[in-house]
């Protein structure tokens, strides 16, 4: 079967293949492809199929008290702490505190559940990095999808150890 | 599956020799049915490959109908715009895309389909069949023939299915393969198309003005599904689309 493209559309088809190579992406999509590494649900995912998979990248400075998560909220976000901390509440009662390389939101985002408790920024200037997972695009990012539920599964597990070793300690 | 074949022959290279011919009997069939199809995703493929197109991990899919409809809002702008090779993409989209439709559409049930024909081409069906007419033919069956008549026609519906088996196995194995085909080439040309189009859109004067007039940021996808979505009716099925659509943007 003989194609219509001749020599001349291969060309622009082969610059247009330079200049999406050379794209570089937007400063929020750089900047979380810079700490990815740093977020475990990232692991082992590349950076091309990365690009594809999240959206709504941004980067968002919190004051003192901000809410940042509400109980029984919705919303898809998932936040990276790059600077400064964040308290859980739960019931008004502080539950946990979040340090600068950790994420949280995960869980209610991907299982698309109502929050579950309030998170609030512990100090001024907290800045964290948001953004949402393309879990449509099953088409063409299939592997980093797998790949995502995997660490995400691995990161619930992590999450249940420290609860049950909590749990023992306040029964102690 | 092979449980039945065992029934058939308990020798096993008599068995491998079955079931090669069954394989190479659906195969023929198969590529038979989906010849056009086949060699169409296999000459894109090939074309992509051997120019290194990309092939996003972005689902531009989605995008496509939103896409050839910026192409028809820009030619309504200027109509000389396009360059031959973005015409060419654009039919070559059309056209992919309508074949993809009808591909899915003709997808047979792989039951009828095998009963009303590959049963009839079968060599090796047609030979059985023809065992057993030629067993019925006998006047005055003695009481052991009538039982060997039965254990025959017991073997060869046990083969028949196991041959389905075979055949359906192939048959969704070439279907699966030029469905995600088409959807590869597909979603490498939409990358390149759009590209294109806002490559040459950028150079046609009463476009740039259009879109000054409008107040549209930039020329690219992104700013005109923005000014779209300011301007549309929210939260209907087509405002939906346009926001998801914004994903691939980043």
């Amino acid at each position: 079967m003989n194609l219509d493209f001749n020599l001349e559309d291969i060309e622009i088809f082969l610059d247009i293949s330079e200049e999406i190579e050379n794209e570089s992406p937007n400063q929020s999509l750089k900047k979380l492809l810079s700490v990815q590494d740093r977020i475990d649900i990232f692991k082992d995912i590349d950076s091309m199929e990365l690009k594809a998979l999240v959206y709504d990248v941004e980067f968002k400075k919190y004051k003192f008290k901000d809410y940042i998560i509400k109980d029984g909220e919705y919303s898809e976000n998932i936040f990276f702490i790059i600077k400064g901390e964040c308290h859980i509440f739960k019931n008004n009662k502080n539950i946990a505190k979040l340090s600068p390389g950790e994420t949280f939101g995960e869980i209610g985002a991907i299982f698309k559940q109502e929050r579950t408790a309030d998170v609030v920024a512990a100090n001024n200037d907290t800045v964290l990095l948001k953004f949402k997972i393309d879990e449509e695009n099953l088409e063409f990012n299939a592997r980093a999808l797998a790949i995502l539920y995997k660490n995400l599964a691995f990161a619930i597990s992590n999450k249940l150890q420290e609860l049950n070793i909590a749990y023992i300690n306040i029964k102690k | 599956m092979s449980d039945t074949l065992e029934i058939v022959s308990n020798d096993d290279a008599i068995y491998e020799h079955i079931k090669e011919i069954i394989q190479e009997e659906s195969q023929k069939f198969v590529l038979e049915i989906f010849s056009f199809e086949f060699e169409l995703v296999e000459s894109h493929t090939n074309f992509i490959e051997e120019n290194e197109l990309f092939i996003p991990y972005e689902n531009y899919l989605f995008t496509k109908e939103i896409l050839l409809e910026i192409f028809k809002v820009l030619k309504m702008n200027d109509v000389e715009f396009a360059s031959t090779t973005l015409a060419k993409l654009n039919k070559e989209i059309e056209f992919l895309d309508f074949k993809y439709k009808e591909f899915k559409k003709n997808i047979k049930n792989v039951k009828l389909l095998f009963s009303n024909n590959l049963a009839s081409k079968s060599d090796i069906i047609y030979y059985l069949n023809s065992e057993i007419i030629n067993f019925k033919k006998h006047k005055n069956l003695s009481e052991n023939m009538q039982k060997e008549l039965q254990s025959l026609e017991k073997m060869f519906y046990k083969f028949k299915h196991y041959y389905l088996l075979e055949f359906s196995d192939i048959y969704f194995e070439y279907k699966t393969y030029i469905e995600d085909s088409f959807k590869q080439i597909l979603n490498s040309y939409l990358l390149y198309f759009e590209k294109l189009m806002w490559i040459e859109a950028k150079k046609s004067e009463k476009i740039v003005e259009k879109f000054n007039v409008l107040s549209i940021k930039n020329l690219d996808t992104k700013s005109y599904l923005i000014y779209q979505l300011k301007v549309m009716q929210p939260y209907s099925s087509k405002y939906n689309k346009y926001l998801k659509a914004l994903r691939n943007y980043k």
